[in-house]
């Protein structure tokens, strides 16, 4: 601490010295000893450098490092460790050894240069290219040309518990989708209880997001939730994007950030999309159950990882009766550098699945051996996909500052068809002789257009590095869906539920501030303003049913950012957040119908150099009304009030190239703070796991040198664990813990993986939901909530032979 | 080599560490509610009563066929009416909700409790029905099957009936001895199910397992038939038109009420 204050001081005494320089004999700090950096992974194709602010000691020593502007995490602790070894001729004044600040760079080089390019991957919400450098002192030496260089990263965290994981941690363990990449998130757990096709079930801090309805989503800078969805607010279904082209997983627990929107209740994931390795990559793949899957890719050489194009075809029988799924995927990505300083990026992606689904069945049946775990007990269950995307981002640097504009459109197709309950509902009209099957069908179309655009420059207020950003973001949904319950022989409609036409449209702005009160101590924060507006024809309610409304949100961020050691912050968050309501809920005129949201987060960051990284926090957040299964309707409903409170740890260390180890655990209480008729203040919420655990480990290494080339094997493993998930009526769910597992052998162009899921074959329930049904036709069946599941996949394994030219 | 053991060690550790405090740590709370066992009886019927019509009624038989019975949190018609029991402070505390039916009609509600499958009762003494199961909460209304075809311990008597009473009537010089039987057909509502719904359950906040009694109030059926049509001699069936006057009563909710005795 004393060190810190001692720092501050001798900056203060540097600047003022600057300011008088015109009256003594000053000179700069000039360099003698300026290391290219050490790559913390795997070097890239090109040059990447960092900018950073120097202090440098009167015996010419480096004695504080800040990363001005930053790249990634484990770019800017390499970069740090790097400067730190710098050496200098001391600055001076009056021929006499004084302290300095100067702002250099730290250069990470590329193996073999690329020709005339150096670029580091853009974000929609990443920091620009720093303004022109500012520097009490310049420089005797004259650095790289910064001019060539585009130098792009993401912005600096929001919390304690946000996290970054890159490539090497998404390559661990195997993930067979891109949902399935989530998983890697802390206190995140992902299943997937109806097909291979169906938006995936996310738990995420306390949350059970269903399809998404708590999780915003966004891939490759275009929104995956959708509005107002017939099957679920917030529907988020990844399968048009292969996990491969997942380059990183940036993670935001909470709503601390102003460019979270709808639906980052519990949190906000945004996947960033980029192929690894240059050439053509053909992988075929063959597995249990008859899986079959071909992955093609194509990475220029002399691009950027995000050009790229991918193919995905798969197809499986299932691990059991009705579980069939196929899916094809087509995804292209070409970003551009302009001489203007403009850069470009193009993503267009095309995918479609169709899939069979066992739905649910009575835990008591299985347990009781009266059924097969797998067996299904309505076999017209199942659905279809498609998702067809484009997005245009132009992103420009200046000398002020920089912006971004990315439109982008997403035309949806949906159909799901599904029975949970049976032939209940007819045993409770009354259809006794003509008992028919609760089999509905769900079908949406949508068109959503869309964009983002920011422009983010600096604002000198109390220090040189204060920044503001504004930014807008806009999306029209255009919705057809449609709900019928269908009868059991003929596949007539039975009844008609729903059948409407919902238009949404949402628009934002905000304004985001970083102010560096202190050289130890960064506020980060803004404002958001959301208006949504819906119409909705609902054709099924009654002739001319048609409603709208509109209403808008205020939401208030902030995050105080304390550096108390090198490499250690300490933050403290606060943030509003909202959820919006499914349009047909709402009354015409309708305001105010937002789910309000509240988190507060403590915490600490920490690393050290690239071996050992990781945070803790503790957080909470509150909920103004909530959304719960319900046992009636077998659908999530309106309830009130909720708050979760809880912690997360997460870690990640490297030996190297050789191990990496990156392990998480997240408990969360989440509670009613609200009483209604089915719930209590106090009491847990059903469903949601009170705690995550997972951990990702890889080995790579070179095993032997074969015919003049390398021999790399690798293994890898994921462990997932969700404990303690209470269950309606005081009970406690299953505890799952699951062990997936990867090995391969990579010779040059050849590699040979096998995969194992579910590798000691726990039989475990993927989807555990509580509710009446009636399966058996009974003229009196029970009608009180029993326990319903489905069975997560058995062992598997995957065999993978890769060719990479 | 040991800074690899480190790091493996430390990350492990952390993970380990918090799992176990995790599963360690059993959170007292639960969620809402909890499931109960539910135990039945059928109280016995009045032997001897008074109709509303003046006829002194003496049962020698009632034997009913009983469906499954089905509770809900939902207030019946009847509940305005009746006394209202006094709310414990604890559930003014917790804000127990009352739902109420819209206007004219009865709106079940959430099912908190039921006895599944069908027996036949004696109603001149008490009957044991066995254990049905429940889940916590208010317990507001119910509904009464008639179970067809008659099944248990008196489906010979019932034959292909749900109800069968035998008796004498009484009134002045008057006097009959009759033989009423209620087939399940004519006692259909309107979705063809033999039974009644919307019959009162006394209004009590279900924590734990507990005996539900079931009272078959036997002299409202008969209060509105009027014996003296029937034939003086012998055992006479009910005649068309006091059948009638039988079935209407049967169908009434409030001729079924359940109560609830916490163990």
């Amino acid at each position: 601490m004393k060190r810190g204050v001692l720092a501050a001081w001798v900056v203060l005494a540097g600047l003022l010295a600057d300011s008088r320089a015109l009256a003594h004999d000053v000179t700069a700090p000039v360099v003698t000893h300026h290391p290219d950096a050490a790559w913390p992974g795997p070097a890239d194709t090109h040059d990447v450098v960092v900018p950073v602010i120097l202090v440098v000691s009167p015996e010419g020593t480096v004695t504080s490092v800040e990363v001005e502007t930053s790249v990634s995490h484990e770019l800017n602790h390499a970069a740090v460790a790097a400067a730190s070894t710098f050496r200098f001729t001391p600055a001076s004044r009056d021929g006499k050894p004084v302290s300095a600040k100067v702002r250099e760079i730290v250069r990470f080089r590329a193996p073999v240069p690329g020709p005339g390019r150096v670029a580091a991957p853009a974000e929609p919400h990443v920091h620009p290219p720093t303004a022109p450098p500012h520097t009490h002192a310049p420089p005797a030496t004259t650095p790289p040309p910064v001019e060539a260089v585009r130098v792009t990263g993401r912005a600096p965290a929001r919390s304690a518990s946000e996290i970054v994981r890159g490539r090497d941690v998404l390559g661990a363990a195997p993930h067979r989708t891109a949902s399935d990449l989530l998983n890697v998130v802390p206190g995140v757990f992902v299943t997937q209880h109806s097909g291979e096709g169906k938006a995936h079930q996310i738990f995420m801090r306390g949350f059970d997001a269903v399809h998404g309805q708590d999780v915003e989503l966004w891939v490759g800078g275009i929104p995956v939730n959708e509005v107002s969805n017939i099957h679920g607010q917030g529907y988020a279904d990844l399968h048009f994007a292969p996990p491969e082209v997942v380059k990183e997983l940036v993670a935001q627990g909470g709503t601390y950030d102003p460019r979270q929107g709808d639906f980052g209740v519990a949190g906000t994931v945004r996947m960033k999309l980029g192929y690894a390795e240059p050439g053509i990559h053909a992988k075929g793949t063959l597995g249990s159950f008859g899986t079959r899957r071909l992955f093609l890719a194509y990475r220029p050489k002399d691009a950027s990882d995000e050009t790229f194009a991918s193919f995905e075809e798969y197809s499986t029988d299932g691990f059991g009766p009705n579980r069939s799924a196929r899916r094809g995927s087509l995804m292209a990505q070409a970003t551009h550098d302009f001489d203007s300083g403009l850069a470009a990026r193009v993503l267009l992606s095309t995918a479609s699945g169709r899939y069979d689904s066992a739905g649910v069945v009575p835990q008591r049946e299985v347990e009781a051996g009266r059924l097969d775990r797998y067996a299904t007990l309505d076999p017209k269950q199942g659905g279809r996909s498609s998702r067809t995307q484009l997005l245009l981002e132009l992103h420009r640097d200046t000398d002020e500052g920089s912006f971004h504009v990315a439109p982008f459109v997403v035309v949806r197709g949906l159909a799901l068809r599904q029975n949970f309950t049976g032939f209940l509902t007819d045993s409770l009209r009354g259809g006794r002789d003509t008992l028919d099957s609760d089999n509905t069908e769900q079908q949406q179309s949508s068109v959503m257009l869309g964009g983002t655009a920011s422009y983010k420059h600096a604002l000198r207020i109390l220090s040189e590095r204060d920044r503001v950003e504004v930014g807008v973001y806009g999306r029209h949904d255009r919705i057809e869906q449609s709900q019928v319950r269908l009868r059991a022989v003929d596949d007539r409609v039975n009844e008609t539920l729903v059948d409407a036409e919902v238009q949404a449209t949402n628009v934002a702005a905000y304004l985001d501030d970083e102010l560096h009160l202190h050289p130890r101590l960064v506020l980060r924060g803004g404002l958001r303003v959301d208006t949504l507006a819906y119409a909705t024809n609902d054709r099924a309610a009654a002739p001319g049913a048609s409603r709208a409304s509109q209403s808008a949100n205020l939401g208030k961020k902030l995050t105080a950012d304390v550096t108390v050691l090198r490499g250690l912050h300490a933050l403290a968050s606060y943030g509003d957040g909202f959820r919006s309501p499914q349009a047909r809920s709402l009354a015409n005129g309708q305001q105010s119908a937002f789910t309000k949201v509240q988190s507060f987060e403590l915490g600490a960051r920490f690393t050290l150099g690239r071996a050992l990284a990781g945070s803790a926090a503790l957080y909470t957040t509150s909920l103004s009304d909530d959304l719960v299964f319900d046992p009636v309707t077998a659908r999530n409903e309106a309830v009130p009030g909720t708050r979760r409170i809880g912690g997360t740890i997460e870690m990640t260390a490297r030996a190297g190239d050789l191990l990496l180890l990156s392990s998480s655990a997240t408990y969360t209480r989440a509670a009613f703070t609200g009483t209604d008729a089915s719930y209590a203040a106090g009491d847990l919420l059903p469903y949601v796991p009170q705690l995550v655990v997972r951990a990702d480990a890889k080995l790579e290494h070179k095993l032997a040198r074969v015919a003049s080339r390398d021999l790399v094997g690798r293994v890898g493993v994921g462990l997932d664990g969700v404990l303690r998930r209470p269950l309606p009526y005081g009970e406690i769910g299953q505890n799952v813990v699951l062990t997936d597992a990867s090995v391969g052998l990579r010779w040059k162009e050849l590699e040979l993986g096998v995969d194992a899921t579910n590798l000691l074959d726990q039989p475990y329930y993927d989807g555990q939901f509580v509710f009446a049904s009636n399966f058996a036709r009974s003229a009196s069946p029970s009608r009180i909530p029993v326990r319903h599941v489905t069975a997560g996949p058995p062992r598997a394994f995957y065999a993978s032979l890769t060719l990479h030219l | 080599m040991g800074r690899l053991r480190a790091l493996v060690f430390a990350s492990s550790l952390t993970v380990a560490a918090l799992t176990v405090t995790g599963v360690g740590c059993d959170d007292p709370d639960a969620t809402t509610g909890k499931r109960v066992t539910l135990s039945f009886a059928v109280l016995p019927a009045k032997q001897t009563f008074t109709t509303k019509l003046g006829w002194e009624v003496t049962l020698t038989k009632a034997v009913v066929s009983i469906g499954a019975l089905y509770f809900f949190d939902g207030e019946t018609l009847f509940a305005g009416a009746a006394p209202r029991p006094r709310r414990a402070p604890l559930d003014r505390f917790w804000q127990v909700p009352v739902a109420h039916a819209h206007p004219g009609h009865y709106v079940p509600g959430n099912a908190k409790g039921e006895l599944l499958g069908a027996t036949s009762v004696d109603l001149l003494r008490e009957s044991r029905l066995g254990d049905g199961q429940g889940v916590s909460g208010p317990f507001r209304s119910a509904t009464f099957s008639f179970g067809a075809p008659a099944t248990g311990p008196l489906a010979g008597e019932l034959g292909g009936n749900v109800i069968v009473l035998e008796g004498a009537a009484k009134k002045g010089a008057e006097e009959r001895t009759f033989r009423a039987e209620v087939r399940a057909d004519e006692l259909f509502d309107t979705k063809q199910r033999p039974q009644v719904e919307g019959c009162p359950f006394a209004e009590a906040n279900v924590l734990g397992d507990g005996k539900v009694t079931v009272t078959i109030d036997a002299s409202a059926w008969l209060d509105q038939v009027e014996f003296e049509l029937l034939s003086k001699s012998g055992r006479a069936q009910l005649a068309d038109v006091t059948q009638a006057e039988l079935t209407r009563s049967v169908r009434g909710g409030d001729r079924y009420r359940f109560a609830f005795t916490a163990k």
